[in-house]
């Protein structure tokens, strides 16, 4: 059991390293002089300024040196500046996640909520009309470009309907009233929610009805045990199991999904944050995003497997056997 | 006979066989419907901008007075192609990548699961996004893009399939009497990594299809410029929503989703045929 955790750990660590070395290889390889463009071209310099400020920089030495610096530089803290306002990328950063981090953690809720939900409804009354139309909605669900659904809620809610605002995070003058934050949170929510819950559904149904063909599921039901004690004691623990594990497989994507939701509803997070400096080509913003998602992934994996791990007993007996099999 | 089996098992799919359907008419749409049109509708026509629905223009047209029914049309040719190529690329690394950790075993194959395991858990749409912000963007960058970045799947599957295959008689067989790797590779491993392979590169294509589309609303993919794309079209169309133009953002996401379930319900189609035993469980 601490032997998994220990490799798990370690496996985060070096997930984070690789991602901090595509992230700082994509930005270096990226066109233009980040020393010419300081000043705003390269013929305004003079060759011996030029070497002086690369000098500086410490853009003259190899390549792994300036990365191994950086990465140095982050464990530290130091984030550098950004190139547009030139504040701290960790305080930008910091004043930006939380409003990801609330809207990542709602959907999440909601989406494991109405996913087991729905799922095991769908499970229960397999080839009915039912478990048809739900079928079809997951499907639909997984077709939906976030962007484009996000649009037309926009539309529907806010152009026609005007029952939700279409942006932003609070109305402005608000003293953070929980409903100000409640009504602006709902249409990005069941964006969210709508088009990434599909392939949830479809996972539950399939363990639902996996579990119902087994032995000791018919044993349980030929005793005559009550519907609700057969769902809670049989049908849930061994449905959970594998819908938590595609739950931690499938964060990077959710986490991408929330980014361009945020972009879309003009959420103040992260995400809206990381379009913008992408955008402008703030290279420090964008490396400082790059890093705290990829935090953020790996904590939501680390969660995700430790969630399973707990979940089910078989494996926390033979944890060291669990990196391999497939 | 293999095939008319296969062919069989499809057609009682009903869905796969809509998904299909559905598949073969936007592709005709695409690819064939823009000869039909007039072809003044894809002239800017300033006298014509953002008109609604008609029996002129069927599908109205955009802020710059094109017919929206011609851009869909090619715009669906773009993305149909990008997501194609996108998706082969992809293959083509995954299975090289797949193969080589299942053929190499022990020590490399170790590394390499290891590094996709870490690569599968990456947020690619961020590096997509930098990769793209950065530079110039063009149609033969975006492929390169989407194929560089999804082929991690494809190359999972591949060498859990590998190993599998390994182990059996006929490839051991095949070793005992002094094969070369190439000959195994290219006349044991391939064929019936095919199958299987065919379920995941389906999927791939619909996913490939909404990342591009994704990026070209983002501006970051196929400059609206150059080509139409389902994506770039509701782009431009963002600016015309709030004043009440919503046909232009509405009709090709419609296309998208079309295409895309298309996709999916072939997939599914494909994985009943492909693995028989699930389909008992899991209709």
């Amino acid at each position: 059991m601490w032997r998994f955790i220990l490799i798990r750990f370690f496996k985060a660590f070096f997930q984070l390293l690789l991602t901090s070395l595509i992230a700082f290889l994509i930005v270096k390889s990226a066109p233009g002089d980040p020393i010419a463009s300081l000043v705003g071209g390269r013929e305004f310099m003079t060759d011996h300024d030029y070497q002086r400020v690369a000098h500086n920089l410490g853009l003259d030495r190899p390549i792994a040196l300036q990365y191994g610096t950086w990465l140095v530089n982050i464990f530290q803290g130091d984030w550098g500046h950004s190139i547009r306002d030139g504040r701290f990328v960790s305080t930008t950063i910091l004043e930006c996640i939380n409003a990801t981090l609330i809207l990542i953690g709602i959907s999440c809720f909601f989406m494991i909520g109405i996913a087991v939900f729905v799922g095991c409804w769908a499970g229960l009354r397999a080839r009915t009309n039912i478990d048809y139309i739900i079928s079809s909605l997951s499907l639909i669900s997984s077709a939906t470009p976030a962007f484009w659904l996000g649009l037309l809620l926009i539309l529907l809610f806010s152009v026609s309907l005007n029952w939700f605002p279409s942006s932003g995070q609070l109305p402005i003058g608000s003293d953070g009233a929980l409903s100000d934050y409640l009504v602006h949170l709902t249409l990005p929510v069941s964006c969210i929610v709508l088009t990434h819950i599909g392939p949830y559904i479809r996972l539950v149904r399939g363990s639902v009805q996996d579990v119902l063909t087994t032995d000791y599921y018919r044993a349980a039901q030929a005793r005559g045990l009550p519907k609700l004690v057969l769902i809670k004691n049989y049908i849930l623990p061994n449905a959970l199991t594998p819908f938590t594990v595609w739950i931690g497989l499938t964060f990077p994507l959710l986490v991408g999904g929330t980014f361009i939701v945020e972009w879309v509803f003009g959420w103040p997070g992260i995400g809206r944050l990381f379009l913008q400096v992408s955008m402008a080509r703030d290279y420090p913003m964008i490396m400082g995003i790059v890093i705290a998602t990829s935090v953020l992934v790996i904590i939501g994996n680390l969660l995700a497997d430790f969630l399973v791990l707990w979940l089910n007993p078989r494996l926390r007996r033979k944890t060291s056997s669990t990196n391999d099999n497939d | 006979m293999l095939v008319p089996e296969w062919l069989h098992t499809f057609g009682k799919h009903r869905l796969a066989c809509i998904g299909l359907f559905g598949l073969v008419v936007i592709s005709f749409f695409s690819i064939a419907g823009p000869f039909f049109l007039d072809g003044n509708t894809q002239q800017f026509n300033l006298e014509n901008m953002l008109a609604a629905p008609s029996n002129e223009y069927l599908l109205g047209t955009d802020r710059l007075g094109r017919d929206l029914l011609w851009q869909i049309m090619s715009g669906g040719r773009i993305s149909l192609w990008v997501g194609l190529i996108a998706t082969l690329l992809a293959t083509v690394i995954g299975c090289s990548y797949g193969i080589i950790s299942a053929l190499m075993g022990n020590w490399v194959d170790r590394i390499l699961l290891y590094i996709l395991d870490i690569i599968l858990a990456i947020p690619m749409l961020l590096i997509v996004i930098v990769v793209q912000a950065l530079g110039e963007s063009s149609m033969i960058k975006v492929i390169l893009v989407i194929g560089l970045t999804s082929w991690a799947n494809i190359a999972r599957l591949v060498r859990t399939e590998s190993c599998r295959l390994l182990q059996t008689t006929f490839i051991q067989a095949a070793i005992t009497i002094g094969c070369t790797p190439f000959q195994i590779i290219i006349r044991h491993l391939l064929p019936n990594l095919l199958s299987p392979l065919i379920v995941v590169v389906t999927v791939g294509v619909g996913n490939a299809i909404l990342l591009e589309t994704t990026l070209s609303f983002l501006n970051l993919g196929i400059p609206s410029t150059s080509y139409p794309s389902w994506g770039n079209i509701m782009s431009n169309g963002m600016s015309a929503l709030l004043s009440g133009s919503w046909w232009i953002v509405v009709f090709p996401g419609l296309m998208i989703v079309i295409t895309v379930l298309s996709i999916n319900l072939i997939g599914d189609g494909l994985r009943d045929i492909v693995n028989p035993v699930q389909r008992e469980s899991r209709t």
